[in-house]
């Protein structure tokens, strides 16, 4: 399996295309709680310093997480990256080859993937903000670790998407008897 | 022909699908259900960050009250962020001396500190009975070693306040409505945890700071206040 997965980012554009996704992930999680003060930097001040102030706020990686919010924010902007390269080659590799069944799982482990994209202070974002949707938000609460778990599911949702997606990518094309 | 094509669509629906999923929670992020306040009553209201009240002699400041930019923190002493934001912001207000003064105000999370509050009203006490020097060595020392609530007495004997007054104006909560009046001007300016900072501006703009931010953060905001 790891063999396939050097496989896949020895190729420059699969490695570029999951380094740029972790970043934006990774800044946009550590970003997120000020996004009222970037926009009110912004409509005050202009882009420019908004584009500053973005920078400045980066700090807060050391300042506003601790050291296991830090790890798990970064695993989940890893993994989401590397999630979207591989499903691209995969796409990329099996899109002449007219695999139904293959392309619904791949998107179901995307789907998931995405769900578990988050940030420190709000866990898994996307699943946070579905249960508030459906009024479940103080379920966050009442939870042993206050939504951090749903951070940690989100990881290895993404996880489990990456083992999948590598093993689709590594089984070779036959017609199955 | 036709099973081909819905095979095909699979791909972009799905993407369409994973990016109406992060915008949605992008967008609804912001809307989370309020933090109640002590008495556990939501205000109403559209949170605006023109609901934080005037900054009066009677807050707990440092810097003068008539300094350009006004930084109105509201923090809990039981938050582990608060207490990181602490020093920084004492380093702010020591960098921009005479530009910047800072304000305390309490939006202590009883949901998950239950010794916020009493250290709220512990502070309140101390700077009652020994002024607003008095309340912010206190707040200094909660933060960097947040005590038992047992200790809160000798702590506040070792700033030169009468033990026996403290503890009668902590049994008596005198301080108790004040506190949740402010959690609530918190959560009104749009405050869903802490620490939550509203900058103002000499012209009377706001800005909103969330969490424990590094003093380049806050420099890079200041000076542009400054500059304009």
């Amino acid at each position: 399996m790891h063999k396939t997965f050097i496989s896949v980012f020895k190729i420059p554009k699969h490695f570029f295309i999951t380094a740029f996704l972790f970043s934006v992930i990774l800044v946009f999680s550590i970003v997120l709680p000020n996004l009222h003060l970037i926009s009110g930097i912004y409509s005050v001040f202009g882009f420019k310093a908004s584009i500053k102030t973005i920078f400045a706020l980066l700090g807060s990686f050391k300042t506003n997480f601790t050291l296991y919010s830090a790890i798990y924010t970064t695993l989940i902007a890893l993994f989401f990256g590397i999630n979207v390269s591989l499903f691209y080659f995969y796409y990329s590799r099996f899109k002449s080859v007219k695999k139904r069944s293959g392309i619904k799982t791949n998107t179901i482990g995307l789907l998931l993937g995405v769900l578990g994209v988050g940030c420190a202070s709000c866990g898994s974002l996307v699943l946070a903000s579905l249960f508030s949707i459906f009024g479940l938000g103080g379920l966050f609460s009442l939870l042993p670790f206050g939504g951090v778990e749903f951070a940690v599911l989100g990881l290895l949702m993404l996880m489990t998407s990456t083992y999948y997606l590598l093993k689709k990518i590594h089984d070779p094309m036959v017609c199955k008897v | 022909m036709l099973k081909t094509q819905k095979g095909n669509m699979m791909i972009p629906v799905s993407i369409v699908i994973a990016g109406l999923l992060i915008a949605g929670a992008v967008m609804f992020n912001g809307r989370t259900a309020k933090a109640p306040t002590a008495n556990n009553q939501v205000p109403t209201g559209s949170p605006s960050l023109e609901n934080v009240a005037p900054v009066t002699k009677d807050d707990h400041i440092i810097g003068d009250i008539n300094t350009p930019i006004v930084i109105v923190e509201y923090s809990d002493f039981e938050c582990p962020f608060c207490g990181r934001a602490h020093p920084i912001l004492e380093s702010v207000v020591e960098k921009y001396e005479g530009k910047v003064a800072w304000v305390y105000r309490h939006f202590p999370l009883n949901q998950i500190h239950p010794k916020a509050t009493p250290y709220a009203e512990a502070s309140e006490c101390v700077a009652e009975l020994g002024g607003n020097d008095a309340f912010w060595k206190f707040s200094d020392i909660i933060f960097a070693t947040p005590p038992a609530l047992s200790q809160l007495t000798s702590i506040a004997s070792g700033l030169g306040i009468d033990g026996g007054k403290f503890d009668k104006c902590m049994e008596s909560d005198k301080h108790l409505a004040k506190i949740q009046a402010q959690t609530a001007e918190a959560v009104s300016t749009g405050g869903e945890g802490t620490p939550w900072s509203v900058i103002i501006a000499p012209d009377g703009s706001k800005f909103s700071v969330s969490g424990a931010q590094p003093i380049t953060a806050w420099s890079q905001v200041i000076d542009q206040i400054l500059a304009k």
